[in-house]
């Protein structure tokens, strides 16, 4: 076990470092100069260069890319670009929306998908399972963006039962900034869950036909105790896998729904930095988000020795 | 004389299939005995697997029992769902095929077999572990190499099936059905499962039900058999008697068509001793004819067997135990002393 967490460390870091290097070449291929971009087109060529060796343009790429990442191994992410304040004073608050933004809607999405998955697989065929299925079908064509508009009008204009768009902030304690969560959260979980609701409803129902649910049945246990007890537990791990690849498509999610919504997060951060050519903190997100993805996916390496004893305790 | 544990009188499973619905198993009049060690044989589709699976309330979802099922005085036929749970596992428990698929890979071994006891007699986890280490023991899997915390996939198919035989007599069943237990197994593994049921039947005074198509097996392990074909009883009787006297053809054919028959028939011929297929195949169930459904495979067929379905006659009686044939021409000539 020791060594199957060592090697799957040393692959997250190695994985890391590789879409650093990706997000970084990218970054200069862009065309646009910062400097331009930021004294302005008619700005005096002079001023440009000085400009150019102030923010460290004028080194070649390869010490660029060392200074960048030497900086973002110890958390100094550099200085943005647009607002003139180091990167991470802009990251603390905005991983405070996000972050439970994130973690809300992978619950909603996890906790909806499996109990319509099962509920659908313990009743396939019949009428239960048909509209379930259907709903989920439908949900999987719905936009997350659009349902965002849905529950807008609906929630907050018609009923007023949550804030149409900002965030209240966690200062005035857990409710109030959770309140502002909940709405963009099911917009972005639902949509995830109907996707995770017909994996795990052809999980379950694959493993309802397994030999060992005869045997848990021939041993007394009832056609509900044998679904939960042993089907679904064996059903999770292909669940666990499609929530790992879902979370990048929920951290995509979050730059559409923060937009939406007026939510001040990373995702929103993203997006602007991206309409104002703020180049550093660009590369610097979108390496931490695809750190948070590669992370992810290592604890759903985790889970899957938890879940599957195959794969963490050897054979005889 | 008390009633007998197990009795099916006119028993049969309906299958539906879209409208039309068909006997897989038909008018099966079988008892047994507490104690008592039966013997189901037939080839595949014969309908021994339904029949044991009927006693166990477990049939596919489009089959249903038809007639009487009685188990100790009580109509399993038909009982509710909840009720039946509770002689499942606990007075009726079932060995199935095949090891490898048959326990849960997620779940220790400790898990899966305690589970019964804290389910039906609602024994605390430690209580429960403390008897499944007991049960380990028993099936001849010591600790500390077989410790409850091992998982299916630590563990051979041979021991997988003392795992399975250790969750089948946790409860101390009244009844034991073992679909082909050792069908799936190397030979040499067999014989030591085969010696460790015998054993344990031994101890405890379960019946048991035992399906095979070996007829090594049953003649070793019961004292009585009923032989099935095309979902009908067509021999039964002491198992040493059918061995003895075979007199339905098909029993017959089922004998020289095993290795183990072969070997106890006089050799015919000199040079290597073949083994005799029977010709032509099982009826679709779905297509049984009206008369005796073997007739059409039948070496000794006359033409009244073309006509109606023979019943299960009385041919003999040996200590109080019925030899009975469904066959118009029982055979009298004995193939073996």
């Amino acid at each position: 076990m020791i060594s199957f967490i060592g090697g799957r460390l040393v692959s997250l870091v190695l994985t890391t470092l590789v879409a650093s290097v990706i997000v970084f070449l990218l970054m200069q291929v862009l065309p646009g100069d910062p400097a331009v971009l930021m004294l302005g087109m008619n700005a005096d060529p002079d001023a440009i260069a000085a400009l150019h060796r102030q923010l460290g343009l004028d080194q070649p790429i390869w010490i660029r890319y060392l200074h960048w990442i030497g900086g973002f191994v110890v958390g100094d992410f550099g200085m943005s670009l647009t607002y003139s304040v180091p990167i991470r004073e802009l990251l603390g608050p905005r991983i405070l929306v996000t972050l439970p933004l994130a973690l809300l809607s992978m619950a909603i999405s996890v906790v909806v998908a499996i109990a319509i998955g099962v509920y659908a697989a313990a009743n396939r065929g019949k009428a239960g399972d048909t509209v379930v299925m259907g709903i989920a079908q439908v949900g999987v064509a719905i936009p997350n963006f659009w349902l965002a508009l849905l529950f807008i009008l609906l929630f907050a204009l018609k009923l007023a039962w949550f804030p149409a768009s900002g965030f209240a902030g966690w200062e005035g304690g857990i409710w109030s900034g959770l309140h502002s969560l909940i709405l963009p959260a099911f917009a972005l979980g639902l949509p995830l869950a109907a996707i995770l609701g017909r994996v795990t409803r052809s999980a379950v129902i694959e493993t309802l036909g397994e030999d060992f649910i005869r045997t848990a049945r021939a041993k007394g246990l009832t056609r509900a105790g044998a679904l939960w007890k042993h089907a679904v537990p064996n059903a999770l791990i292909p669940v666990v896998t499609i929530i790992g690849l879902q979370f990048s498509f929920l951290l995509a999610g979050t730059i559409i729904i923060e937009n939406v919504f007026n939510l001040p997060g990373i995702g929103r951060l993203v997006f602007q930095a991206i309409a104002q050519r703020d180049l550093v903190t660009v590369q610097t997100l979108v390496t931490l988000l695809a750190a948070s993805v590669i992370t992810i996916n290592f604890l759903v390496d985790l889970v899957y020795g938890y879940l599957d004893p195959r794969l963490s305790r050897g054979g005889h | 004389m008390t009633a007998p544990l197990l009795r099916m009188a006119g028993m049969s499973v309906e299958l539906s299939a879209g409208t039309s619905q068909v006997d897989i198993v038909c008018d099966v009049d079988l008892e047994l005995d507490r104690g008592e060690r039966l013997g189901i044989v037939g080839e595949s589709g014969s309908g021994k697997s339904m029949t044991a699976l009927a006693v166990m309330g477990l049939l596919p979802q489009r089959m249903r029992v038809r007639g009487e099922l009685l188990f100790d005085g009580r109509n399993l036929a038909g009982l509710p769902e909840a009720e039946y749970c509770s002689y499942r596992g606990r007075r009726i428990a079932m060995i199935f095929q095949e090891p490898m698929t048959a326990l849960n890979p997620v779940k220790s071994i400790g898990a899966q077999i305690a589970e019964g006891r804290r389910l039906h007699l609602g024994e605390t986890r430690a209580d429960a572990e403390k008897r499944a280490r007991a049960l380990l023991d028993r099936v001849g899997l010591p600790a500390p190499r077989f410790n409850l915390d091992l998982y299916p996939h630590q563990l051979s198919g041979g021991q997988r099936q003392r795992v399975m035989i250790a969750m089948a007599i946790a409860c101390q069943p009244d009844l034991l059905i073992a679909d082909e237990p050792t069908t799936a197994l190397d030979v040499t593994v067999q014989a030591q499962i085969l010696d460790l049921l015998d054993d344990l039947i031994e101890d405890t005074g379960t019946a048991l039900m035992l399906i095979t198509h070996d007829l090594g097996v049953v003649s070793e392990m019961t004292e009585r058999i009923a032989v099935m074909y095309a979902g009908r009883i067509i021999e039964t009787g002491r198992t040493d008697d059918v061995f003895a006297r075979m007199a339905h053809p098909y029993a017959r054919g089922l004998f020289a068509a095993s290795p183990h028959g072969a070997a106890l028939a006089p050799r015919q011929v000199e040079g290597r001793p073949r083994l005799n297929a029977i010709p032509g195949i099982v009826p679709d169930p779905f297509a049984r004819p009206a008369h005796c459904s073997f007739a059409e495979r039948c070496a000794f067929v006359q033409p009244d067997c073309q006509r109606a379905i023979p019943p299960l006659d009385l041919i003999d009686t040996d200590r109080n135990v019925e030899h009975r044939a469904a066959c118009f021409h029982p055979r009298e000539r004995m193939v073996a002393p």
